[in-house]
């Protein structure tokens, strides 16, 4: 896909969204915007990186993205709050310019078209990046960090790509690791919990955990593996903290029925429970998730959502969507305003129950199905971020995982702060 | 423009028997003041808030300040009654990093269960004495005429 160098006339600027919206922080909307466009750093950006101090790409888990250049893992904003650009960048197919991370007067800042949006600094790594656990290997192999979440992906691959075009065609993970050729689908839980000992030695740096991974398939019951590998790696780290307190901790799996939720919320001491049911409409989920369609099903998956807050409690169950990828060619939907009635009334469904909404803004990933796709205009992204903080208003919901702090992916939940 | 904060100010605001007020405006435009002690000043004078309740009407206040551009003011009262008013402009939060795990054993080693949420710092950009009598003094000179016929005729005797 070529640039189209008139993109720009084709959509309400930044200044013109902010203008738009005037209650909702100029600076979240440029975090939105700069994941919906991704960015890149020049020499002079990159040249201030120390890599004894800072967090950046290369290190850790290689899951969702596979480029080695040498970036920052994120981007710190003057509200404390963090920029995560996740997946990869594509340099060759983007229709739209990306946001330029660059220096001057010897500080670092967020431009576009050489003008001075926001000033910014780089992640700095935890204590426990550089060291090895008892195997050799290093920890950051096991955990990452983000930076107050200790990040566990447990499974590298999803066996929704089993079947045939059953992979959600906008996720990375699996064509990343089969790119790679890797071979090792499961971390072994004894370095990961090595992993969280030592760093659980930092005070003040992290606030909870997020557990998550490829789907599994298998067992006598679809996703009774996932389930008892969850259980285990839940357990196992379980057993650092006070006996029978739950600790802050969530779960992002596949959906589990009632029986696996049963399980799991009396065989661990987990705190909070997201099963994501990624694209608010049941056709176009069947489309883009079609695993998930396959094995479970849009209705179901729904279902068992709401159905998991007779286990973990209103307010401790969230569900993540990809938002955008509802707007993919062929067959998502053709216009912004048809796409945003259907889905914010589907997410009242939803939200109406005490269960939030983390929304990722959707930037077609290298490696994904949805690769060369374009996605929606930051006006839509705003938008509908705005009428989810109504809804989570409305409905009193908080939001405690996912939130600035510990996650970073979902821009339209930093309106909660306030 | 940054005003300095002098060093008889920053002796003031390190005294443990100096009351800290931060006043701050809230997303829905209400004034909130609360008293803050662990307002202090760094070595690049600047003035650093610690936070230690995510909720608190201050944090959202600062959050506020630093997503619309609103100032916020902090008021120094003295153990014998001297007042000073630091308006400033919150210009950054930090919720991790060295320097915040700096602050964050800081306040733990004064307060075991003390959890450190954010810091904040806050350029000062205007800076005066409200201490009653220097207030009245300033007062008099600027507007000598707001002020009722029997008190002018006693200062005029
Ligand atoms: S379920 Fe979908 S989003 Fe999750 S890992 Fe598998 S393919 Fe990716």
């Amino acid at each position: 896909m070529a640039r189209d160098l008139e993109w720009r006339k084709k959509e309400l600027s930044l200044d013109e969204v902010a203008a738009k919206f005037p209650s909702f922080p100029k600076l979240l909307i440029l975090k939105i915007d700069v994941q919906r466009r991704g960015v890149i750093y020049t020499e002079a950006a990159q040249s201030k990186i120390d890599p004894n101090i800072h967090q950046v790409q290369s290190d850790g888990q290689q899951g969702f993205r596979i480029e080695q250049r040498y970036f920052p893992e994120g981007l710190i904003l003057k509200d404390g709050s963090y920029l995560i650009v996740s997946y990869d960048y594509d340099f060759e197919n983007q229709k739209r310019d990306p946001y330029v991370v660059d220096v001057i007067d010897d500080r670092i800042w967020i431009t576009d078209e050489g003008r001075k949006l926001a000033e910014v600094s780089y992640f700095v790594k935890p204590d426990y990046y550089n060291k090895l656990a008892s195997n050799g290997e290093p920890l950051t192999k096991y955990i990452s960090s983000r930076p107050q979440r200790i990040d566990v992906v447990l499974n590298q691959y999803c066996h929704f790509w089993d079947r045939n075009g059953g992979g959600c065609k906008y996720c990375p993970l699996t064509p990343n690791y089969l790119k790679q050729k890797l071979k090792e689908e499961r971390y072994n839980v004894k370095y990961i919990v090595e992993a969280v000992k030592e760093a659980l030695k930092q005070e003040g740096r992290f606030s909870g955990f997020m557990f998550t991974g490829g789907s599994i398939l298998s067992g006598d019951n679809v996703l009774d593996d996932e389930l008892d590998a969850y259980i285990e790696l839940i357990k196992a780290i379980g057993d650092l903290f006070e006996d029978g307190k739950r600790y802050p901790s969530q779960l992002i799996s596949s959906a589990f029925d009632e029986r696996q939720l049963e399980r799991l919320v009396n065989e661990t001491k987990l705190m909070h429970y997201t099963t994501d049911i990624e694209v608010l409409d049941r056709e176009k989920f069947a489309w883009i998730c079609e695993g998930k369609n396959h094995y479970i099903g849009y209705d179901e998956w729904k279902r068992r959502l709401v159905a998991s807050i007779d286990y973990f409690g209103k307010g401790n169950v969230s569900s993540g969507m990809v938002l955008g990828v509802e707007l993919a060619s062929p067959n998502g939907f053709v216009s912004e305003e048809e796409a945003f009635k259907v889905i914010t009334e589907e997410a009242e469904t939803i939200v109406e129950n005490g269960i939030s909404l983390a929304a990722n803004v959707w930037r077609p990933a290298p490696g994904s199905v949805f690769q060369n796709q374009y996605n929606p205009s930051l006006e839509y992204f705003v938008s509908v971020y705005n009428k989810f903080d109504e809804l989570h208003h409305k409905y009193n919901v908080g939001r405690y995982t996912d939130d600035y702090r510990r996650c970073g992916m979902h821009p339209g939940l930093d309106l909660l702060r306030v | 423009m940054s005003a300095e904060i002098s060093k008889e100010l920053k002796d003031l605001i390190s005294k443990e028997d100096t009351i800290k007020v931060i006043a701050s405006i809230s997303p829905q435009g209400e004034v909130h003041s609360a008293v803050k002690q662990s307002v202090t000043v760094d070595e690049n004078g600047q003035l650093i808030y610690l936070e230690f309740f995510e909720k608190s009407q201050t944090n959202i206040n600062m959050v506020n300040s630093i997503w619309f551009d609103k100032n916020i003011s902090v008021t120094i009262i003295s153990a014998d009654n001297r007042s000073f008013v630091i308006k400033g402009k919150t210009i950054r939060s930090r919720v991790f990093g060295k320097e915040f795990e700096k602050y964050y054993r800081l306040y733990e080693e004064r307060e075991k269960d003390n959890d450190l949420v954010a810091v904040y710092y806050i350029e000062p950009l205007e800076i005066y004495e409200q201490t009653f009598a220097v207030q009245k003094a300033q007062h008099k000179e600027k507007y000598p005429l707001y002020v009722h016929l029997d008190k002018y005729a006693e200062e005029t005797e």
